[in-house]
């Protein structure tokens, strides 16, 4: 079965638990979370907010460790490794979007985007290069050598997907990359997914509260207090087949 | 990678102008204090060693009273106690080679008109005294000749006299006047370096005693060892012999007899506790300004919460972050520490310069060694890491996501 895994999943999440302690009290933020992701695909985790969409996006992208269960990535449990041991993996098979850019302020566009490559000890000529190509791809090539606070929202956010292609990895993990944007250019960022995702041949894990979007995946998992509502895919634009598992 | 955290660094701290600067102060201090101190420190160390090594090892000095003298080249100003049969006892220890008795006196001198302080030197003339005395490099001549056994009211006078005391220059053939007899210059010594030694006037022995109405006046013995002889061995000899031919108990001598490495040795020691109240000094300053940086680089931890979220995101390590941060604070101590040193010679070159205005040359001067610059420039880099040490590793040990949440 685990082999299986390997060539076709690139996540696979078996009874996951998450609880948080909060003094004596213990929360529990995600419930028996089971579900698998297959490599090359779009998936739109949906729920409202407070739902533990982020937190269950945070597993995914080996930012925590679960609780319960396990998670394998490319069919290696990953939930029992040491955070140096995450991070690496992180650098290496994981690009993340956030809903704010989070660019690092004192620098330029393009160091921001060679900034990945960096911790995995690539070589300067390689990483210039490659910098020089994402942002060529996310259309930046003119606005390079600007800081953050000179390029508009949009722009700032082609950054941060410019910089979680980085290392070329095999999965984006978006958290509300549009939820700062405005419709138009939230709408370019999306069509960009998209494309990276059909050409670029990216697993995509996006996760939003806004209803809209679901369209965009070729899946979506509704999450609600902590666990999967319904998990779907997607077959039609009239709407979804649901195959509900609550 | 590091060259990177190192660009990515000194990114930060110029993005923090001012507040960079303030932080680095206590820093700039602390190395400005410790080059100027320990460079001016050495430099007088330097200028008191130097000052012996003209009278040369091979030589001990006899002055009268106990306990601390002053140098054996400014003598004991006190009324000599010291008399012919001291020389004489002197004369007949063994390994004794040269003795000769000197009297020192500051006397009031006129040129033309201009009156002030000089030192008088009085000094044995006949020939082998001479060719001893001679030797030392307070009594070599620049201009002229040295006095000799012909000589009676001729004198050879030191260059800080001759150029720097009265208004108008004296040269070879001017007379100056003492106690209202004249005196010829025949020769101008050679600059020593020693501002006492530079403003004598030496004329012969008899002469001075004459002149200051002191028939038996003896401020110093100076003697020569023969070649050979082991100047400590010879130096207990004569103090065994003075105290019996003076009739004093060990412990309770009237005289003092200093060799020169002793008196060194001596001037080390004080030297050595100076030094250890001025690096306690420094080192106060450089603790001050390490927990300027310790709190500098919290802050900088708080603010950039949600940057070293990001990077661990992005596959930082901790021991990246902790890098990274360390290396901030180490640049922060290395760039105080420069601007410290820079500071710290202008401040130890200006004091020189002040010194050789005010009092003449060879009292202070600032003794920089590449050791002491390098050493300091290290120290501050180290005052640096290891005040960003616990704040470099709260910063590692976050949680990415608590970092990313960092409001």
């Amino acid at each position: 079965m685990v082999v299986k895994s390997v060539s076709e999943n690139i996540v696979e999440l078996k009874k996951i638990e998450k609880i948080y302690k909060m003094g004596s009290v213990e929360v529990s933020a995600i419930k028996d979370v089971s579900f698998s992701i297959k490599k090359g695909k779009f998936i739109i985790i949906m729920g409202p907010s407070g739902s533990g969409k982020s937190t269950l996006m945070n597993m995914v992208g080996c930012l925590d460790v679960p609780t319960k269960g396990q998670i394998y990535l490319d069919g290696h449990d990953i939930s029992t490794l040491e955070e140096s041991d995450l991070a690496q993996i992180r650098g290496r098979k994981i690009g993340f979007v956030f809903q704010k850019a989070n660019l690092l302020q004192t620098a330029t566009a393009f160091e921001n985007v060679t900034l990945p490559m960096i911790f995995q000890n690539t070589s300067k000529e390689k990483r210039e290069k490659r910098a020089k190509e994402l942002l060529k791809i996310v259309g930046l090539e003119k606005r390079m050598y600007h800081k953050p606070s000179e390029l508009s929202g949009g722009e700032q956010q082609r950054v941060a997907i410019a910089r979680a292609l980085a290392n070329n990895p095999e999965m984006i993990l978006a958290d509300e990359p549009t939820g700062n944007l405005d419709s138009k250019t939230g709408r370019e960022i999306l069509d960009f997914f998209k494309k990276l995702n059909k050409e670029g041949k990216k697993t995509i894990v996006m996760v939003t509260h806004d209803p809209s979007l679901y369209n965009f995946g070729d899946r979506v998992i509704y999450i609600k207090d902590g666990q999967v509502s319904k998990d779907g895919i997607k077959v039609s634009k009239e709407g979804i087949k649901v195959k509900s598992i609550v | 990678m590091i060259l990177d955290y190192f660009s990515m660094v000194i990114g930060n701290i110029r993005h923090k102008g001012i507040r960079s600067w303030l932080t680095m102060i206590g820093i700039i201090v602390g190395i400005a204090a410790v080059v100027s101190l320990i460079s001016l420190g050495f430099g007088m160390q330097e200028a008191v060693l130097s000052e012996f090594q003209k009278i040369g090892t091979d030589r001990l000095v006899i002055t009268p009273g106990s306990g601390m003298t002053s140098t054996p080249a400014s003598a004991d100003m006190t009324p000599s106690k010291l008399t012919q049969k001291d020389i004489d006892v002197i004369n007949r220890v063994k390994g004794v080679d040269v003795v000769s008795e000197v009297l020192i006196m500051p006397v009031l001198a006129e040129f033309k008109g201009d009156i002030n302080y000089v030192i008088l030197f009085g000094t044995p003339v006949d020939t082998e005294t001479s060719k001893y005395l001679n030797t030392m490099d307070f009594f070599k001549i620049e201009l002229g000749r040295t006095i000799d056994s012909s000589d009676q009211y001729k004198v050879s006078i030191g260059p800080v006299l001759a150029y720097d005391t009265f208004i108008k220059d004296v040269d070879v053939g001017n007379v100056i006047t003492v106690n209202n007899e004249d005196f010829k210059v025949v020769g101008i010594q050679k600059k020593s370096g020693s501002p006492l030694h530079d403003k004598m006037i030496r004329m012969p022995i008899d002469v001075a005693r004459e002149l200051l109405d002191e028939p038996d006046m003896i401020s110093s013995i100076f003697v020569k060892t023969i070649a050979g002889f082991d100047v400590t061995k010879v130096s207990n000899d004569i103090e065994y012999s003075l105290r019996k031919s003076r009739n004093v108990k060990v412990g309770e001598e009237d005289f003092k007899i200093s060799t020169p490495t002793e008196i060194i040795e001596r001037f080390l020691s004080i030297f050595a506790i100076i030094q250890i109240v001025f690096i306690g000094i420094a080192a106060i300053s450089l603790i001050v300004g390490g927990i300027g940086v310790m709190n500098t680089m919290y802050t900088s931890v708080l603010e950039r919460t949600r940057d070293i979220g990001l990077m661990k995101a992005i596959g930082a390590k901790n021991n990246d972050i902790m890098m990274i941060f360390l290396i901030e604070s180490g640049v922060l101590g290395l760039v105080g520490g420069t601007v410290g040193v820079l500071i710290g010679v202008g401040i130890s070159k200006s004091v020189e310069l002040i010194a050789v205005y005010v009092m003449g040359p060879g009292y202070i001067s600032a003794y920089l060694s590449f050791e002491l610059l390098f050493g300091a420039l290290i120290f501050s880099f180290v005052v640096g890491c290891v005040s960003g040490v616990i704040p470099a590793r709260q910063a590692a040990g976050l949680n990415p996501v608590d970092a990313l949440r960092y409001e």
